[in-house]
């Protein structure tokens, strides 16, 4: 399904990674149901602080496993 | 080619390759592929767009026939010609005050609520989605809207960049947002704006989310992760719905909406108290200016120096659009909220320093073009201006008549001599002698060159000296 919506998307913009978490936190309590779905693994990948190259490889290969935070 | 002529493109129109505006002959075209179509016509079963359109909220269009549009680009590419109503004089955010660009922000926002409500959204969110009506916000980007399929709003980092930070800063450093706007087309990023902002600041409204939050994210996502669009994905999935949207939406509308600029009181807003004109100087000026604009019929009229905009108010009178220029902010945005508080669509104010006018910037350096482009006026008025021009800003004054001539126009211009108390104020800051040529015979001479005066009155204290004057060859 994802692959579809790409092609149907019209948009052009790079909305930014960033951006679009910080609407999250923009949106309110809405935004933290939101959030607490996601996992907290997928959010706080971008705070962790890096590990080696293989840690990183493998949570780019498998995207859909929650990867317990083990720091 | 048909009725319309050569079409050119819009130079600011070529980023969205689904919708592309034309300019064919005085209409203002838009090119739908069916994508875009599919949108459009989404766009127009709602009910928000409507009521929108005759509020005058979003500019007026309509889909062009298949029998009108002949010769208008090649069919199977853009199926659907829209027609959208033309706004009178363009202008930019960086030519905005306070006050006019907040209305815009809260509108584009409101708007984005409406869509939201009906399974639409907008694809972006910068400042140059709207153009002012007068003293009404217009929203211009139709393109925008397209079929929510659920994620984040795609246009909220361009709306930081060109409306919020822009604000923000102002509201709450007294910093005009105005330079920055003008030398970065895409408006402000998010770690230059987070480096303004002092740990005192990050206690204000909207900078600890919009500003620190935003910017340490960014920052951790700029050379790992897996890019925005698997990112829209997994929020998409992880119920990002049009409800969270709205609420987020909601939020930044709350924002914009009590934002405040207070700036000290500039000394030109309190120019009418202070000012040396008599009262039948007064009368007789406006009489002047009356009669003489009153002896043709102008399209575009241009205030130059409008201070509180009385000028520009008679004038309005005798033109279809009037654009009021003044260097100082807040005098704009006063006489911004005066004519918004009126309902005035026929009054645009500009912040504009007429020594350095907005250049043309973005891509090519035309994606948004010039001032002096854009300015093509039929009558100009230049009242207490050219002392401001040749003593305050040391232009010499066969420039000053060289460039007023440049606007092409009929010109209603006055002259305030060197022992005139307005003339006098300048001169006191100048070095003794530096302007021997500063003389009412001088300028009268150098405006002769180039205009045939037709009527001139100097006013009851004899310093001052107005002219009706046409623009030769």
């Amino acid at each position: 399904m994802p692959i579809l919506l790409d092609v149907a998307t019209p948009y052009y913009l790079d909305a930014g990674t960033g951006s679009m978490l910080v609407q999250l936190a923009v949106a309110g309590v809405a935004g933290a149901a939101v959030f607490a779905k996601m996992g907290w693994a997928k959010i706080t990948a971008p705070f962790r602080r890096k590990r080696s190259n293989d840690v990183v490889e493998t949570e780019r290969d498998q995207p859909q496993q929650h990867q317990p935070a083990d720091d | 080619m048909g009725a319309f002529g050569t079409s050119t493109t819009d130079p600011g129109s070529f980023r969205d390759p689904n919708s592309t505006v034309l300019h064919a002959g005085a209409q203002v075209l838009r090119l739908l592929s069916s994508a875009a179509a599919e949108d459009w016509q989404r766009l127009t079963e709602t009910t928000f767009f409507g009521e929108r359109v005759s509020k005058g909220d979003v500019v007026a269009t309509e889909q062009m026939q298949p029998a009108d549009r002949q010769g208008i680009a090649d069919e199977a590419a853009w199926p659907v010609v829209l027609r959208h109503e033309r706004i009178p004089f363009v202008s930019y955010p960086y030519e905005w005050s306070f006050s006019q660009l907040r209305d815009a922000a809260t509108l584009h926002i409101d708007l984005l609520l409406d869509a939201l409500g009906e399974h639409l959204t907008m694809k972006d969110g910068y400042a140059y989605n709207l153009q002012f009506r007068g003293a009404a916000p217009v929203f211009i980007d139709i393109g925008s809207f397209e079929h929510y399929r659920g994620g984040p709003w795609a246009g909220y980092r361009q709306f930081c960049q060109t409306f919020l930070f822009p604000l923000l800063l102002q509201a709450h450093k007294n910093f005009s947002f105005r330079p920055l706007l003008r030398s970065q087309v895409n408006g402000i990023e998010p770690a230059q704006m987070r480096r303004l902002m002092s740990s005192l600041d990050l206690a204000r409204s909207g900078v600890l989310k919009h500003v620190a939050l935003h910017n340490a994210v960014d920052a951790r996502n700029a050379t790992r992760g897996e890019g925005s669009r698997a990112t829209a994905d997994h929020l998409r999935e992880s119920g990002f719905s049009g409800a969270v949207a709205a609420a987020a939406a909601k939020n930044i509308g709350s924002l914009v909406r009590k934002l405040r600029w207070k700036p000290a009181d500039s000394h030109w807003t309190t120019y009418q108290l202070s000012s040396t004109y008599t009262d039948a100087e007064r009368e007789q000026k406006k009489a002047f200016v009356r009669e003489a604009l009153s002896r043709r019929h102008a399209g575009l009229l241009l205030d130059l120096g409008c201070n509180d905009g009385t000028f520009s108010l008679l004038a309005q009178d005798h033109a279809d659009y009037v654009v009021a220029l003044d260097n100082d902010e807040q005098t704009i945005d006063l006489l911004y909220r005066r004519l918004r508080a009126d309902g005035n669509t026929k009054i645009l104010p500009l912040v504009m320093d007429l020594t350095d006018p907005s250049p043309a910037i973005g891509w090519r350096s035309q994606e948004r073009p010039s001032f002096l482009e854009r300015a093509k006026p039929d009558a100009v008025l230049a009242l207490a201006l050219v002392h401001h021009l040749a003593i305050g800003a040391n232009i010499p004054l066969p420039e000053v008549v060289s460039w007023l001539h440049s606007l092409g126009g009929h010109l209603v211009v006055e002259f305030v001599g060197p022992d005139d108390p307005m003339a006098l104020r300048l001169l006191a800051n100048k070095p003794a002698g530096l302007f021997p040529d500063y003389r009412p015979e001088v300028f009268e001479k150098l405006l002769a060159e180039r205009f045939e005066i037709e009527r001139q009155v100097t006013l009851e204290s004899g310093t001052r000296t107005l002219y009706s004057a046409v623009p030769r060859g």
